[in-house]
């Protein structure tokens, strides 16, 4: 016996309801012993016995990290490179991928591969030379400098996933526009770039959390508290063999919390509809 | 704009193309022009960085010391270390396991989110946070959940009675890779949902109306429209993230730094002790360079059919 | 198909979109002045507690104007311990290492011999004519060439952190003096989750190797010879091996996941209350007052228990260093001697609330340390403290051995892998070997 079309849809629904509890538990346990942490006072962290709940809950430690760190200074830092090298990467991105997905050069598939082979040298190798390249250009303690060795991680990667979706536009939308008198550029930004606006979203995601989040090259190349970015401030919580674990936390949490901003708000253009529906007829 | 080479000068067509025009409409020229930034970053930023390590890799080397070249003899030294292959194997089944853990979890969760739902936003947002949190954090954490004695996991247990008192998740040898594994998959897992979710929205509705009328039922219509359209999508995501994952040194760095006896060792972290913590930059770089050749020839292979569809 | 035509206003735009880009990158953008624009760059390391770092600060700055620089000249960076290696790795190859910073034995061991650090027997000089003068041993590490490439700082001993009254309850009324006692008395209070012995055996460099040396020395093992060659392998070191197997699986008075600790760990085991014993520098203890902990009261600090072969602790020196590539060599040399003046010296020794013992014994006789009963068991670890590398000393190949974990490594490899405690010391003793040699030290 064969379920009805709604009937399947309901099933499938339930299981997928199913499916999303538990994913949630499982993303969120972590998150809840950070936060929970950042309440506690240090007698309650490492006491004997283990509360779910902080007992004594305190904003201690976000007072520590405002008052007595320079978080708040890191947090504006943080702000301004990452946006500079979404906004970055997102153009350097398109272009490429618009060259490595339509136009035939010598050389296409190689530059494309060599892309992705500049990421099997991992940062904690790269970081010397990258810095020796950094000075030479008097970039050192520079946000120019830091955004200019994001990129250098972040638009190989955005490029490889916009190509991906650049070479799922059909041809036809393109040429149709050219015949019309559209330049290249045209076609990119009015065609390809408004179809693939959940791939942009997906890159600017991308590249904004990456530097966010990013630590060695921040660490070596920006020694100066102006300019330094969040991740650079937490071995500052790390004192020999002793970790002050409550305002560690307290500052994760607060870390969080931008990207998950932008990611709540610009979600949407994740979901857009308006995808392929200008082929037909 | 016709094509009429038979008319008088008074044509468009018999005017001089100035060299910025010609430039402009030329394919090579125009391919040129917008990889331009993009290679000059790269040039700066990886190419030079990445010859260097490469001939570091044939160096003795010392922080602060000029090296002097040792041809293979870092290489030499690596296939006599016994720990070595121990490390190799590691690394493969760690990035295997990984990244196929968080194939599957970052579809299914993907999939999940695709359906409607009130709040769908709520959720898809909690299922970024991982990503969101630098891996650093991510792994003090769950250094943290791990906790022996204190420990979310560790907590739990005990008092769901599963166990008398706390395992040591880190450090009992069938556990740890799992454990590391576990954190891995917890940071990374958002990077595939969210890129499935999108390719997944790129999936014109057409095709599965197209489909149910043809009488195909959930299954049919995820194996025969959903998955061939998302071909290239997987296999960027598998082709980043596998680069990502196998040369990434926080997780263990942080969790065990390679104990129980080298039973969590991997490749990148072998690397990063050797150059940075013991000061033996050659060697460190001579580590890096052994997974290179299969990495290369993985990328190629996922590449090639992502790449032949583009160009004119 | 017909060529298509970009116009010029396309192109127009094109470049002035780039342009503009690249104008307001730079409106907002200001560049920073560079910290090598500083007259004096001052790494500071921070200790464990505020307030030190702030005293050091203080110095600093009150050193800087009397030599006539103004605020902008200083560049006082806070460095993370954990930071301060690959940092320095970068800024030697760069040419741009701190003027002054604090250098540790394996630091001193990586940047003396290959030529980075001046010579700093001046300042020395000045220190020893203070009443009693200085600690001589630890001038050991920094005589490199005959000279002494480092003024010491203060003496870092590793310390027994007991609970007594765990002991107390097992009817003994301090720690067992060797480890065979201590094992009795372990069986005794060993009730997981709660574990009598806080032995470090992770793979991370610095406790594990103190605790597993303390357990070879009192039996009579140790790394290297007098002469400074790879001399593990021996009968005390096998006993040795033999018996923290016997701790860690049959008796099991040490927490499994003891394999998996970094540096933190045991702090945070025994802070926890988790463990009745303890080997760490003295921060443990600093963090138990920190934290108004109810455990200060029920610890004791003592010297590890001993063995056959003596009873001895762990101590080791940290110590100021200068760069060559300082902008004023004399300038940060004068820095160096200023913290060093006995006032300052002592004000920030008192500061450090334990973390270090004074490198002037007279300032022992102080109420600070004479008159606090809990530093009774510190000061008599820093007395019959020696090296971890006694009876040799700390070289580039010994450095190597220590931060590559091999020790450690094959220890693991006799609990985990099921290794005979014989062939472990064996391959340590080969590896050392192999290492030596290849850094042209004698075997």
């Amino acid at each position: 016996m064969a379920l009805t079309k709604a009937g399947s849809q309901r099933l499938s629904r339930a299981i997928g309801s199913v499916i999303l509890v538990v994913l949630i538990v499982w993303t969120l346990a972590p998150i809840y012993w950070m936060i929970n942490t950042s309440l506690k006072v240090p007698g309650e962290i490492y006491g004997q016995n283990i509360t779910m709940w902080p007992r004594q809950p305190t904003l201690e430690n976000y007072w520590i990290l405002f008052q007595q760190t320079n978080f708040p200074l890191y947090l504006r830092n943080s702000l301004i490179v990452a946006c500079a090298t979404t906004a970055l990467s997102l153009v350097f991105a398109s272009l490429g991928a618009y060259a490595l997905s339509r136009l035939q050069f010598p050389g296409r598939k190689l530059f494309a591969r060599t892309l992705v082979y500049t990421y099997l040298m991992p940062e904690s190798l790269l970081f010397i030379p990258l810095l020796i390249i950094v000075v030479t250009l008097g970039l050192q303690n520079t946000y120019q400098g830091l955004v200019f060795a994001y990129l250098g991680f972040t638009v190989p990667f955005c490029t490889w996933l916009l190509m991906g979706y650049f070479v799922s536009i059909p041809v036809e939308l393109e040429e149709a526009a050219m015949t019309d008198g559209c330049s290249r550029l045209g076609v990119l930004f009015y065609i390809v770039l408004p179809l693939t606006v959940p791939a942009l979203a997906v890159v600017a995601f991308f590249s904004f959390t990456l530097s966010w989040n990013e630590y060695v090259y921040a660490a070596v190349l920006v020694s100066d508290v102006n300019v330094r970015t969040i991740p650079t401030g937490i071995p500052n919580f790390i004192v020999e063999d002793v970790f002050f674990w409550g305002p560690m936390m307290a500052s994760t949490v607060i870390s969080a919390i931008p990207p998950l901003v932008v990611y709540f708000f610009f979600q949407r253009y994740l979901i857009t509809g308006l995808t392929l529906g200008a082929v037909k007829g | 704009m016709t094509d009429n080479p038979g008319t008088a000068a008074a044509f468009p067509y018999d005017r001089k193309i100035p060299i910025w025009e010609r430039v402009a409409n030329s394919k090579r020229a125009l391919a040129f022009m917008f990889l331009l930034p993009t290679t000059l970053v790269l040039t700066c930023v990886v190419v030079y960085p990445f010859m260097f390590a490469l001939l570091l890799s044939f160096q003795d080397k010392t922080a602060g010391v000029p090296g002097r070249y040792v041809g293979l003899a870092n290489y030499i030294e690596l296939l006599g270390n016994p720990e070595f292959l121990q490390i190799v194997y590691n690394t493969v089944f760690y990035t295997v396991v990984a990244v196929s853990l968080k194939f599957l979890i970052g579809l299914t969760a993907a999939l999940v989110l695709n359906q409607k739902r009130r709040f769908n936003n709520i959720y898809r947002t909690i299922l970024f946070v991982p990503w969101a949190v630098p891996t650093v954090i991510a792994s003090l954490t769950w250094l943290w959940v791990y906790d022996e004695f204190n420990g979310l996991l560790n907590v739990l247990f005990v008092k769901l009675g599963l166990v008398e008192y706390g395992v040591a998740w880190l450090a009992e040898p069938e556990l740890a890779m799992w454990a590391i594994i576990a954190v891995v998959v917890w940071n990374g897992t958002p990077f595939y949902t969210m890129h499935f979710l999108a390719g997944l929205q790129a999936i014109p509705k057409e095709h599965y109306e197209a489909a149910e009328i043809d009488g195909a039922n959930t299954l049919h219509k995820f194996w025969f429209i959903t998955v061939p359209s998302m071909g290239s999508v997987f296999a960027i995501t598998i082709m980043l993230s596998t680069v990502f994952t196998s040369t990434s040194i926080v997780v263990v760095n942080i969790l065990t730094n390679g104990a129980p006896a080298n039973l969590t060792q991997i490749l990148p972290n072998f690397s990063f002790n050797l150059a940075i913590a013991t000061g033996r930059m050659g060697l460190g770089s001579a580590v890096n360079m052994v997974l290179f050749p299969f990495l290369v020839v993985f990328i190629v292979i996922l590449s090639g059919r992502m790449l032949r569809k583009g160009g004119d | 198909m017909a060529k298509t035509n970009i116009t010029r206003r396309q192109f127009g735009k094109l470049s002035a979109g780039a342009a503009a880009l690249g104008f307001t990158t730079n409106i907002f953008v200001p560049r920073r002045a560079h910290a090598r624009d500083a007259k004096l760059v001052f790494w500071l390391q921070p200790n464990f507690n505020a307030k030190a770092d702030d005293l050091l600060i203080a110095q600093t700055m009150e050193y800087a104007r009397s030599k006539g620089l103004s605020d902008s000249d200083v560049s006082i960076e806070k460095v993370p311990g954990g930071e301060v290696v690959p940092r320095m790795a970068a800024a030697l190859e760069i040419g741009a290492p701190p003027d002054v910073t604090r250098v540790n034995e394996p630091n001193m061991v990586n940047w003396g011999p290959n030529g980075h650090l001046v010579d700093l027997t001046p300042v020395i000089e000045d220190m020893r004519s203070r009443e009693d003068g200085i600690n001589e041993d630890t001038l050991l590490m920094a005589k490199i060439d005959g000279e002494i490439l480092g003024a010491p700082m203060g003496i870092a001993a590793s310390a027994a952190h007991v609970r007594i009254d765990k002991f107390r309850e097992a009817g003994y009324d301090q720690l067992p003096a060797t480890w065979e006692e201590f094992i009795e008395a372990a069986k005794k209070i060993n009730q997981p989750p709660f574990y009598a012995c806080g032995m470090a055996l992770g793979l991370t460099p610095s406790d594990s190797l103190v605790d597993i040396l303390s357990v070879v020395d009192a039996y009579g093992g140790s790394l290297v010879d007098g002469q400074n060659r790879p001399a593990f392998e021996s009968d005390g070191t096998i006993e040795a091996f033999k018996l923290i197997d016997a701790m860690y699986n049959e008796h099991r008075i040490i927490p499994r996941s003891s394999l998996s600790w970094d540096n933190s760990a045991n702090n945070k085991a025994y802070q926890s209350g988790q463990i009745a014993y303890a080997l760490n520098p003295t921060s443990i203890y600093s963090s138990l007052i920190n934290d108004q902990s109810e455990l200060l009261d029920l610890t004791v600090l003592d010297v590890p228990p001993g063995g056959p072969a003596g009873r001895h602790a762990t101590v080791s020196t940290d110590y100021y260093g200068v760069f060559k590539q300082a902008q004023d060599v004399d300038l940060a040399v004068g820095l160096v001697a200023h913290f060093m003046k006995p006032e300052n010296y002592d004000a920030f020794i008192t500061e450090a609330g334990g973390r270090y013992l004074p490198v002037y014994p007279a300032q022992l006789t102080q109420p600070f340390w004479a008159e606090n009963a809990a530093f009774d068991g510190l000061r008599a670890a820093a007395r019959t403290g020696r090296s971890m590398f006694y009876p040799g000393k700390l070289t580039p190949a010994l450095s190597e051995v220590v931060v590559r974990t091999m020790v450690q490594a094959e220890v693991q490899n006799m609990l985990v892998k099921g290794k005979e405690a014989a062939a472990a010391v064996a391959d340590v003793q080969k590896q050392m070997i192999e290492t030596f040699e290849r850094l042209g030290e004698p075997v």
